[in-house]
Formats: structure tokens, sequence, C-alpha cells
């Protein structure tokens, strides 16, 4: 039955009539599928740029209690394989000010050698701590902003005190380093403040950064364990939940609208299977009649037939697909070009810049959730052949 | 004696008009029988009731003792019977090899082990220089030469042919008739030619006319 399905498509590829339908069959569903592939990429690209920078600078959990309780936490850590590095940090909403204006930031206050590792491999003019005044570290739209460099001057205000009693701490630093991590809220407000010149009133939180964010919740459960409930915990999926929430709505929002996509290329594969059924009621008439085929072995031979469109339809789409997602950046460039501005606008969407991920799970759901639409399609379409009469079809001669 | 078809009280007929009413006959293996009559006297609709192509409205149709009782019968018989037709059928997208080795591709023959023994059928129709040209590429004396290739290449026991030679010259038609009697007889085969005929009467065993 393969030898007669094969024959069948090859002839419709090259037959005059046939092939028009049969490409646009094939480059519509490939298409659809392509679309489908480069927008979860898409997608997704974004939902990893937004975690993994957010996860590279925030804690992966915070533990919160009084102070022997932080005591014990330093005294079980050590004994845990999965806990990386853990320290406190200190974190304001407070106020820069320059020779020309001042800003709302958010101030991260920590030892040096702990803002060095928050943010690892982001530096863009690397900090060299010396000398013995307060010292911070920006994100480079921030300097830009700002007109602030390596070297410049700038007083922070930082709010301290309990209740009524608040009061501005005044802070004159000089800014030390620029990083870039790509990600809005932290290039644009954050003030990294090296606490290791400046003498601050405050309560610190205490962060710790794992192996492995992923596995976060259960190190959190193991961590628990060992605390007799002296510490609160809460980790970065806790604070990040609604976060996830839109990334779900949003990829299932996206999954729907492509889906449709699919389910019309189903509908076409229908079509064109009947077309091509339709166009070969004599052969069926002659298989039966002449050669002796059963019902079953007719369908066998259009159920190839249609397997192959598919095949090819789902082939194309997945290269074309893969090649859509490589080529988006390339896309993106050239339509910024002509627009002169971005099209992502870093504030809105958080992030500034990110790749499209590829993951080979999605595209296997892709390619399966296309095969099943169809091939339920293509079982349908064929049913058609058993209407057929064998007497009147040996008439289309 | 066992017969290949027995057509006992035998009825079809479109929409309500009888075509073919209470027809008996009974069709040995290595008889030739020759079917003939006048223009609609139901011939060919006689032939596809033969062919299990049609149901009977009424009688029984016996094949090889068996009484075909249900569509999955009929789809079985169909395997046992070669058919050759007024306009050759064969099928335009495949070559005549691979147009005679079909009803053994549809047996579940290898294509390899079919295209071998097709070959040996075109060769005993005189095509086996023609055995790769496209069935569109050949003249209607050879597309019918095929098609009794294709006929016989499963070893049927039972070869109905309608009208095969009406659109042949008279050599090329006699020379075709010749063919299928002598194949037929080789493989012990009952044939039955439905022709309007009559000048090749005297190849047969005997003479059907119907009315």
């Amino acid at each position: 039955m393969i030898f007669l399905a094969w024959r069948y498509f090859t002839t419709a590829l090259y037959n005059k009539k046939s092939c028009k339908m049969l490409y646009a069959t094939i480059i519509s569903l490939s298409v659809s599928m392509a679309t489908m592939i480069a927008a979860i990429a898409f997608v997704r690209g974004f939902q990893d740029a937004v975690m993994e920078k957010l996860l590279h600078v925030q804690g992966h959990m915070y533990v919160y209690g009084h102070f022997s309780a932080r005591k014990q936490m330093n005294e079980i850590l050590p004994q845990l394989p999965w806990a990386e590095r853990w320290f406190s940090i200190s974190s304001y909403n407070g106020l820069m000010s320059t020779k020309h204006k001042p800003t709302n930031v958010t101030i991260k206050s920590m030892p040096f050698e702990n803002i060095n590792y928050v943010l690892r491999n982001s530096w863009t003019v690397k900090p060299n701590y010396t000398g013995d005044k307060p010292q911070i570290c920006i994100g480079d739209r921030l300097s830009k902003n700002f007109g602030i460099f390596p070297g410049s001057k700038v007083t922070l205000w930082i709010p301290n005190g309990a209740m009524e009693e608040i009061k501005m701490q005044k802070i004159e630093a000089v800014v030390a380093g620029v990083f870039h991590i790509g990600y809005y809220d932290y290039d644009s407000e954050y003030v990294f403040l090296n606490s290791n010149n400046v003498q601050l009133n405050t309560f610190g939180i205490n962060v710790i950064y794992t192996k492995s964010p992923a596995n976060i919740d259960q190190y959190a459960q193991n961590f628990l364990q060992y605390t007799d409930g002296n510490l609160n915990i809460l980790t970065w999926k806790n604070a990040q939940e609604s976060m996830r929430k839109i990334f779900d709505t949003h990829a299932l929002g996206i999954g729907i609208v492509i889906g449709l996509f699919v389910i019309s290329g189903s509908i076409q594969i229908m079509n064109s299977v009947w077309i091509l059924i339709s166009e070969r009621v004599y052969d069926i008439s002659v298989l039966r009649a002449c050669a002796g085929y059963t019902i079953q072995q007719v369908y066998q031979i259009f159920i190839l037939l249609g397997l192959f469109i598919i095949s090819t339809c789902i082939f194309s789409g997945v290269l074309l697909g893969v090649g859509l997602t490589y080529a988006i950046p390339y896309i993106r460039n050239f339509i910024e070009y002509f627009l002169k501005r971005p099209i992502i606008d870093a504030q809105s969407f958080w992030v500034s810049e990110f790749t499209a991920s590829l993951q080979i799970f999605d595209i296997i759901i892709i390619i399966l959730f296309t095969f099943l639409l169809m091939f339920i399609s293509l079982l349908w379409s064929t049913y058609i052949i058993r209407n057929y009469s064998i007497s009147d079809g040996l008439r289309y001669s | 004696m066992k017969y290949v078809m027995e057509l006992k009280n035998v009825s079809f007929g479109y929409n309500g008009e009888i075509c073919i009413r209470n027809f008996t006959e009974l069709f040995s293996a290595e008889e030739s029988v020759i079917v003939t009559g006048i223009s609609g006297c139901g011939k060919s609709t006689l032939l596809h009731l033969m062919a299990q192509l049609l149901t009977p409205t009424s009688g029984e149709i016996v094949f090889l003792g068996n009484r075909i009782q249900s569509k999955i019968d009929q789809e079985n018989v169909r395997r046992d019977i070669g058919l050759i037709l007024q306009f050759h059928s064969l099928l335009s997208e495949f070559s005549a090899v691979e147009n005679v080795a079909l009803p053994l591709i549809g047996k579940g023959v290898s294509i390899q082990n079919a295209l071998q023994i097709a070959r040996k059928w075109l060769k005993n129709v005189g095509l086996e220089k023609k055995e790769n040209s496209n069935v569109l590429e050949l003249s209607g004396g050879e597309q019918q030469r095929v098609s009794v290739a294709r006929a016989f290449v499963q070893n049927p026991k039972l070869i109905l042919a309608d009208e095969a030679t009406g659109n042949l010259d008279e050599d090329t038609a006699l020379n075709i008739v010749q063919l299928c009697i002598r194949y037929a007889k080789e493989i012990q085969a009952a044939m039955v030619w439905v022709s309007h005929d009559l000048s090749h009467k005297m190849q047969f065993d005997k003479h059907i006319i119907l009315k």
C-alpha cells in the first residue's frame, strides 16, 4: 500500500491540476506550524529572560526572623549542600541627588564581596573598591540618564528610624562601577551600596542563593526541618507567583490563537484529501473491481497518502519554525532599523533584550498536537470512500 | 460437480426497473462462455453481478460452493476474479508492469516478486519490451493486453470480460479472445465473455443469449 500511496503522492506533487492545491495546503500548514513554534519560542525566551535576570540579582530564598534565629541559620546553612551563598542585605527606597537633579532609587546595601557575587558577569565598568569613602554601583541606564559615571560624586538619602522618628540619613558616595543586567528596574533604578565603609542603622534580611533555583521548593522544605519554626522563609517562587500566572496565561493565550490556525490547517488537509480522493474515484473502482482490493486496503492507501502530506507539512513546518526562531533577532533588528525605535519597550516589558528559547519538549508537543488534529481530519475525510459505488466509479473513465 | 459460479434465480433492477429476471446458470472450470444480446438487455449488468460489483435484488450467487451473503464475501470473491473491461481500466500513473502487478501487491506479495510475476505475464501477452512504458504511451490493443495480463496474473478461478475487444480492430480482437481462452484453460479458470459482437462466438464452448 505504501508503494501505491507514495506514487499517488509524488504524482499529485507534479500533476498540473492537483499540485497547486497540494502546495497551498503544505505551505499554509507549514507556516501555521512555524508560527506556532516561533511564537512559543519567543514567549519562552521572554519568560526565561525575565526569570533568569530576576534570579541573577535577587536571592533565591529570603529568611526573616529575630536575631537569635538568624544566628541559628548561620549554623545550619554550612551543613546544607544546596546552599551556595548567604548573607544579610538592607534595602531602602531612597533618593539620589546629583549636581543637577534628584531621583528615586532603590538602595541595596551589602559588603562589596557580595555586590561582586550578585552582579557577577554584568559589569560594564568593574568597580575598584579603594579608599574609605562610601562607594556605589549603578545600572547603565541610571548612569546614562543622570550623566554619572565612575568617579562621579552623588548624595544618597536613606530613610531610617521608626514610627514618627524617621529621619533621612545623608551619605556622600562615589560611583565605583556600572553594570548592565538587561532587567529594566535594576538598570535604571537600583543602587548597590558597599556597606563596608558606611554606618547604617538598619534591620537586614537574609538572602540565600542556591545551586539550582529550580529546586527551590524542595530546598525550602529541607531548610524548614532544621529551624523549628523560628524562621520565616519566602522563596523566589512565592515572590513571583503573580508573574508566573501572567506567564502561564500568556503562553495559553498564544497557544489557543495559534492552535486555531492549526485547526484551520487541518480542515485544509481534509479538503485536500477530499479533492485527491474525488480525483481518484475511477482508480479506486479499478483497484477494487479489477485488482481485488478491499475497502480497508483503499482506506490504507489514502490514509498513507494523507500521512505523506502531513509528514511533509510537519517536517517543513518544523524546519521553517526553527529557522524563523533563529531569525527573530535579525527580523527585530530589521524592523527597528526602519522604525528607528525599539519594538520592545524595556520599561513596559521589564527586560530590554532576550533571545527566543527553542525547547525540544515544546516542539514535540506542537508536532503531536498538529499530527493528532490532522490525523483526525484525515480519517474523517477518507471515510467518504465507502460512499462510492464501484460500478458507478468505473464509468468515470 | 463443483461449479466455479452458480447463479440461481438472480434478479436485478435499476430504480425499480428490472433488467435481469430470474437468471439461472452454472459456470464450470475450464469452460468458456460467451454472453451476447442486444444493447440494454443487461449483459454488462449480469457481468457486474458476477464480478460482485453489484448485489442482486433477489436470488443467490454461489462461488466455489459458498453462497455469497455479505459485502465481505463479495470482497473475498473479487480477489479470485480476473476482470477485463472495454476501456482497459488501467491506472495512468503506473507503468505496464506495475499495473499488472497491482493484484499481487494487494494480496501481500512483495513488490519485487509481484513485478517478476507481472513481467512473465507481460511476456505471455507479447509486451515484454513495453513493460516499463507508461500505459498511456501504449496503443489500444497493447493496453487491452496489459489488462488481460492483469486479469490472469493472480491465477483467478473466474475470468470475466465485458466488451473487452469493443474498441479493437478485427485481428487484434481475435488475437485477444484466443489469448484469453488459452490462458483460462491453462489455469483451469471459467471464462465469461460478454459481447454484442457474434463474430468470435465459435471460439467459445458455450453461447448464452440474453433477451
